[in-house]
Order: structure tokens, then C-alpha cells, then sequence
């Protein structure tokens, strides 16, 4: 299964509430109509049938909607189908003509005969470079050609809020061969969402307070129970208003406690939370900024930056370690609020780098590919368009990190780079995402197929293994300052005892790292992997267990398949 | 009581409304404006006017409301994806177009930024921007 594959399933499960789907599954949130899609008596059309030429490539236009099983009707957007009848055949060479012109890696493709390969999805499947990444790390350079049906694009797309408690899980327990949570199950809050069933203080206590472990889903056992039914009705409610209870154990004083929840339709807050720490050497802004893909995600930094701006910050911690990307204007704006006027002016926070063929070209559009510059002004999705950004104008910034820092925050890292900026590193590895595409439709498949690579001001972008802490024991990675920490999910994110929190803390003061997260700050701090250990979950092997805390791990234990 | 004047002129100023679908108090010069209602069928007949503008099929708006704001931000739809969609893991370069709602004694309309030429609208009621 390729990382695109992988995170289709998980970012859907992320936020849309329906979890016993298979993958990439829709959502049944949506709020618009299902597209309107029935296909036809397959027709079978000889005079069109092109001849295979060895790396010689027809226009993919002579192919484009020229379907086996032609559509009608319209999709969700009121535009009709294009479809005209077709064959497989001719799909596969509208795959073979398209993904010579855009995809990014196009001159390592093997041009394969479409009539050798049946499917036209397994055909798709072998359209790609089959080099390894560049860095020597043994990795696949394009881990992330992916295609489904369009149905399923429009489903997700079209998907609301969802019905939910405001939590994030993660999964400390074991695992099947398939990444499966198996019993005994250690199902982990890893944050809530502010305003949430979850992050609700009932008599005195948060109702789900980061690193709580959920036992039981109303009355039915969690850790080691069969009835995956139960507990996924009780874990994902499938509607706003479901009342159920959970017993949980928390994290430090390993007091258990009953809970009820109500579940709501609740959207992720992309900046979860934003706050001010005084210390003997100045005040430190931090902000915990979850998500760029929202059009509120402008609108709630550009509200997170006045915080701090009018709080006169004399330092930044950017926490970034839940952050799977998405929309680049707005890291491009981001890049500007932290770094100010005089540092950004002029420069290119992300230019985009097509094949070689397109040149200086975008290859989908045919438009001149111009720089992305460093945003100081709204640009529209929730802050009005010209509306000069707030900037706290620091000649550095720390950013917390971890494998789930994925694609836009790494641009944010990359642009910050390309102007010799400041920038601390606290935490592990990115997932390495310097690539990017536009899906697209033939036929009732969307197609993702690589497109572009975008590059910082210097002409870099070779991250693909990720930006590590300079200290880290990853050979193939870039490297930034800073420090390797593993994750802490025994302290609320934004506490400053966190580890990663504690340990940009402990730079900042003495421009050194912690020699381990437990003397980050004080001997009470439980560091994520020695957490496990702790807990009694493995001992030793416990520290060595791959699915401590890492963006897998916490995504994958709100899979479908991960109460099976 | 209300002389037979008044009632003359009354019924009179209302003709050009009626005339314009609605369009009210539209002035000779060009002055920024705004949605008399963002009801439903009128953001889609904007829509639909600024998705051919953009020469694509559908677009979203950003978050502005348009019976306050004259600016209105547009995205293609294949590129406004909400959380939740693969693409938000690549980048997605989506940045807004921008265009201003503007009336004129012809009516409603709107204005590409950094453009002179008018997109005629239909079936959507403007009036001017209270500034």
C-alpha cells in the first residue's frame, strides 16, 4: 500500500465520523447530493484504436473521457459527465499520454503497451518511476501514486462536519501484520478539540485530558473485547446527540474515572490553542496549529498572531507535530507572521518545479508557473483579501515536529530555510512530502500521479526523507538545529512541563538540548517512549516499539479495521 | 395626509426597480456593492458567472459575507478541499482569485482585480456598499 494510499484511509478517518467503512470509504455526512453517475452498456469501438509506439505519445486530448462505461448525468458540481463511448483500451492510453506530460518523474517511466496490462487501474499502477529516492535512502521515490473511484472524490469532498466527541486517538498496543490494533488494545487521547465533549471540565476534571487511556466504550471492554460493534458505535457515533460512557484510566496518576458524552458535529480548530509563557528571559509565544486546509485556517492564525504580536513575544514555538498540511498560501503567509516584513520582502516561499518537458510551464494549465511569494496580506479564504497579516517579526522560530508534520508545514520549514532563517528544530522526523498534484478525472477515476516538486528561494527542496533535529541518528534526512525528542502525551499540549514544549524551552534559555526528554524539565516529565515502558507495556522492547507515537500510530487507531 | 404629488412620485420611483430586477438605487457612477441577499439562488447565479469568468466549471467562496463585503474570493471547486482529502497530504498551491461586486445605472456587476472589464450579473439584487 503505497503513503498516499495509507493516508487517503487515514485522513478520512480523521475526520469524518463513519468508521466502520472500508477504505477511502465516503463519508455519509455529506450534504450534498450524491453524484449522479450510471453507467452504460459497455460499447466496443474499434475504429479508434491507436497503435503502441515505443516512447512516441499522442496528445492525451485524443483520449480524454473516451470511456469504456461512459457516464451520464452530472456530478455534484451541475457539470456533466464529458463522457463519450469508448474502451478500455483507449483509457489506458489517455493514463499513459497524460502521465507523460505531467507527471513530474516522466522520462523514468517504462512506456509499457496499454494492451499488455487488462485493468486500467493496474495499468495506472505501474506508470510511474520505479527509482529509489535520491538520498540513498533505500526509499521509493514516488510512494504516492494512488487512484479511486471518482464517487468515492466527490463523497470525501463533499463531506461536512462530522459527529464526534473532539478526540484524537493514538494506539500504543500491538499490531497485526496490517498495522491492526490487536488485543490487548492501549487506545491514547492524543489532544481534544477546544470547546469539545472532550476537552469539557466536568466537576473539576477535563473529561478526556491528553494521554487518558479509554478501557471501556459503554460497558463493553476496549482493551481486550470482541465486540468491535459496540465499541465502534460508541468511539465514532454515527450522529450528533449519541450519548455514551467511557471508563478511562489517566496518564500520570492512573486515577479511573466514568464519563458521559454527547457527541456533536464538530470541525477540527486549526489553531487548537495559543498562549504566553512568561520566563526570566521574555515572553514566548507558542501556538499548536493543527491543520492548513480549512478556508478558517487564515482567519484563525492570522487571530493567533495578533495574540501574540499585541502580547510583545520575544520568541515563537511553532508546534507543528500534528500537522499533515494543506493549503501552501496559507504557509506562505504563515512564513511572513513569523518572520516579518524585512526577512520575507522580495523572496520565494515555494516555486513550483514541473518534468523538464514543461519547463518554465505548468503542464495541466499551460500558464507561466510564477513564484509563491511570502504572503503579508489576506488573501480570501476567511480573512478579506489586501487585509494587511499581523507579524510578530522574530529572527527565529521553534518548531515541534513529528512523522505526522507532513507537506505544507514542511514548506513552512523549507521556505524558512531558503531565507537563512532561524529556524530550531524540536522533536523527529517529517514524513518528507516536497511533492504535490491535482487529481484528476477520466472516466469515473480520479488520478493522482506526482506533478510537481516545490523548491524554497534558494532552488531547494529535496526533503523527501524528511527534516530531522541535527542531532538525529537519521542519515538521509535534511538536518535543521534542534533537537530529537520523542513525542510526550502524558502532559496537555502547550504545557510547559510537555517534553517538546519543555525542551525548545530549555534551548531557548541555554542553546543546548536536553540530554534525555525526562531531564527536559523536571524528573516528573514521562518522555512518550519511556511512557510505554513505564506503563509496563513491554519493558525494553516497549522503547523499540515501532508504533510509539508516530503519525501511523495515531492515525491508524481510528481505522475501521482497528477494532477487527 | 399624502398629497396626490407625492403618490405620483411614489408610484414613479419605483418603475426603474422593476425594470431591473430588482437592483436597487443603482447610481450613473460605478460604486462598490454588495448582496442584497446571500440567499441560495443568488450565490449561485454569482457563482455561476464567476466560474465561467475563472473558465472553470465550479468555484467556492472564502468566508466573506457578501451582503457586507464587496470583495469576494474565488477558488475552483477541484481545489477547495475540505480536510479529510488525500490532497490536503500534497501541497495544494489553491490561492483565491479576487473580484469586486460593483453597480453602476446598468445595474450589478463585477470586476476582476486588475482588470477594467465588466462580468454582467443576472438574477442577483445589489445594493451599495455602506461605507
Amino acid at each position: 500500500m503505497t503513503r498516499l494510499k495509507n493516508l487517503l484511509i487515514l485522513s478520512s478517518l480523521l475526520i469524518t465520523s463513519p468508521i466502520l467503512i472500508a477504505c477511502g470509504g465516503g463519508s455519509s455526512a455529506s450534504t450534498t447530493p450524491p453524484p449522479v453517475v450510471t453507467a452504460q452498456t459497455p460499447v466496443t469501438v474499434t475504429s479508434q484504436a491507436p497503435t503502441f509506439t515505443q516512447n512516441v505519445f499522442e496528445s492525451s486530448d485524443r483520449f480524454e473521457a473516451m470511456c469504456e462505461a461512459p457516464r451520464t448525468g452530472s456530478d455534484p458540481d451541475g457539470n456533466r459527465f464529458p463522457d463519450t463511448a469508448g474502451s478500455t483500451l483507449l483509457e489506458k492510453h489517455w493514463i499513459r499520454s497524460w502521465s507523460d506530460e505531467t507527471y513530474l518523474w516522466n522520462t523514468e517511466i517504462i512506456d509499457t503497451d496499454p494492451n499488455s496490462i487488462a485493468d486500467r487501474v493496474d495499468y495506472f499502477d505501474i506508470v510511474k518511476s520505479n527509482e529509489l529516492s535520491e538520498t540513498g535512502s533505500g526509499r521509493e521515490k514516488d510512494d504516492f501514486h494512488f487512484s479511486e473511484p471518482t464517487e468515492e472524490f466527490f463523497a470525501r469532498r463533499n463531506s461536512a462536519a462530522s459527529s464526534g466527541y473532539g478526540f484524537r486517538l493514538t494506539s500504543l498496543g500491538p499490531r497485526d501484520e496490517n498495522g491492526r490494533s490487536i488485543t490487548p488494545r492501549d487506545f491514547r487521547i492524543l489532544f481534544t478539540e477546544p470547546n469539545s465533549p472532550a476537552s469539557a471540565t466536568v466537576n473539576g476534571n477535563v473529561n478526556l485530558p491528553r494521554g487518558a487511556r479509554i478501557l471501556e466504550v459503554d460497558g463493553v471492554d476496549l482493551v481486550n473485547g470482541s465486540d468491535s460493534t459496540a465499541l465502534n458505535n460508541g468511539l465514532f457515533p454515527a450522529t450528533a446527540g449519541e450519548t455514551h460512557t467511557f471508563r478511562i484510566r489517566e496518564a500520570i496518576t492512573n486515577i479511573e474515572r466514568d464519563i458521559t458524552l454527547v457527541s456533536q458535529d464538530i470541525a477540527p480548530a486549526p489553531v487548537n490553542r495559543t498562549r504566553i509563557i512568561n520566563t526570566s528571559s521574555g515572553r514566548v509565544g507558542y501556538i499548536l496549529f493543527n491543520t492548513f486546509s480549512p478556508f478558517e485556517s487564515e482567519e484563525s492564525l492570522a487571530d493567533a498572531f495578533t495574540v501574540l504580536s499585541n502580547g510583545n513575544v520575544n520568541d515563537l514555538v511553532l508546534d507543528l507535530r500534528y500537522n499533515g498540511g494543506g493549503l501552501v498560501a496559507i504557509a506562505a503567509q504563515l512564513g511572513y507572521m513569523i518572520a516579518g516584513p524585512s526577512r520575507t520582502a522580495g523572496r520565494t516561499s515555494a516555486l513550483l518545479q514541473y518534468n523538464e518537458a514543461a519547463g518554465n510551464r505548468n503542464p495541466i494549465t499551460g500558464e507561466v508557473v510564477e513564484p509563491f511569494p511570502f504572503i503579508d496580506e489576506g488573501v480570501g479564504f476567511s480573512v478579506d483579501s489586501g487585509t494587511p497579516l499581523p507579524t510578530v517579526n522574530l529572527p527565529r522560530v521553534y518548531i515541534l515536529t513529528t512523522e505526522g508534520t507532513c507537506s505544507a508545514s514542511e514548506l513552512v520549514l523549507n521556505s524558512l530555510r531558503g531565507i537563512n532563517y532561524d529556524v530550531v528544530m524540536i522533536g523527529d522526523t517529517t514524513c518528507g512530502k516536497p511533492y504535490g498534484f491535482l487529481p484528476t478525472d477520466n472516466c469515473g477515476r480520479t488520478y493522482y500521479t506526482i506533478q510537481f516538486q516545490s523548491v524554497n528561494d534558494q532552488g531547494v527542496g529535496d526533503y523527501s526523507d524528511g527534516f530531522s533535529p541535527n542531532d538525529s541518528t537519521n542519515q538521509f534526512s535534511e538536518k535543521l538545529p534542534g533537537c530529537t525528542i520523542a513525542d510526550d502525551i502524558s502532559r496537555e499540549l502547550g504545557d510547559e512541563d510537555e517534553a517538546l514544549l519543555s525542551a525548545a524551552l530549555t534551548y531557548r534559555e541555554t542553546g543546548a538540548c536536553p540530554v534525555t526528554a525526562a531531564q527536559a524539565k523536571s524528573s516528573s516529565v514521562i518522555s512518550g517512549k519511556s511512557y510505554i515502558q513505564n506503563i509496563g507495556a513491554g519493558g525494553v522492547e516497549a522503547l523499540n516499539d515501532p508504533f510509539a507515537i508516530n503519525a501511523g500510530s495515531y492515525l491508524d487507531a481510528t481505522r475501521p479495521e482497528a477494532l477487527k | 395626509m399624502t398629497s396626490n404629488f407625492s403618490k405620483l412620485w411614489r408610484g414613479l420611483s419605483l418603475i426603474p426597480c422593476a425594470f431591473m430586477a430588482c437592483q436597487t438605487t443603482a447610481s450613473a457612477q460605478p460604486v462598490p456593492a454588495v448582496l442584497t441577499s446571500a440567499d441560495a439562488t443568488s450565490l449561485q447565479a454569482l457563482k455561476a458567472t464567476i466560474a465561467q469568468a475563472m473558465k472553470t466549471n465550479a468555484v467556492q467562496f472564502g468566508k466573506a459575507d457578501l451582503t457586507q463585503s464587496s470583495t469576494i474570493s474565488a477558488i475552483p471547486t477541484r481545489f477547495a478541499l475540505p480536510p479529510g482529502a488525500p490532497q490536503n497530504h500534497a501541497s495544494n498551491f489553491a490561492l483565491p482569485t479576487t473580484f469586486y461586486l460593483m453597480m453602476d445605472g446598468t445595474g450589478c456587476y463585477v470586476l476582476k482585480k486588475d482588470s477594467t472589464e465588466k462580468i454582467p450579473l443576472t438574477g442577483v439584487s445589489c445594493r451599495p456598499l455602506s461605507r
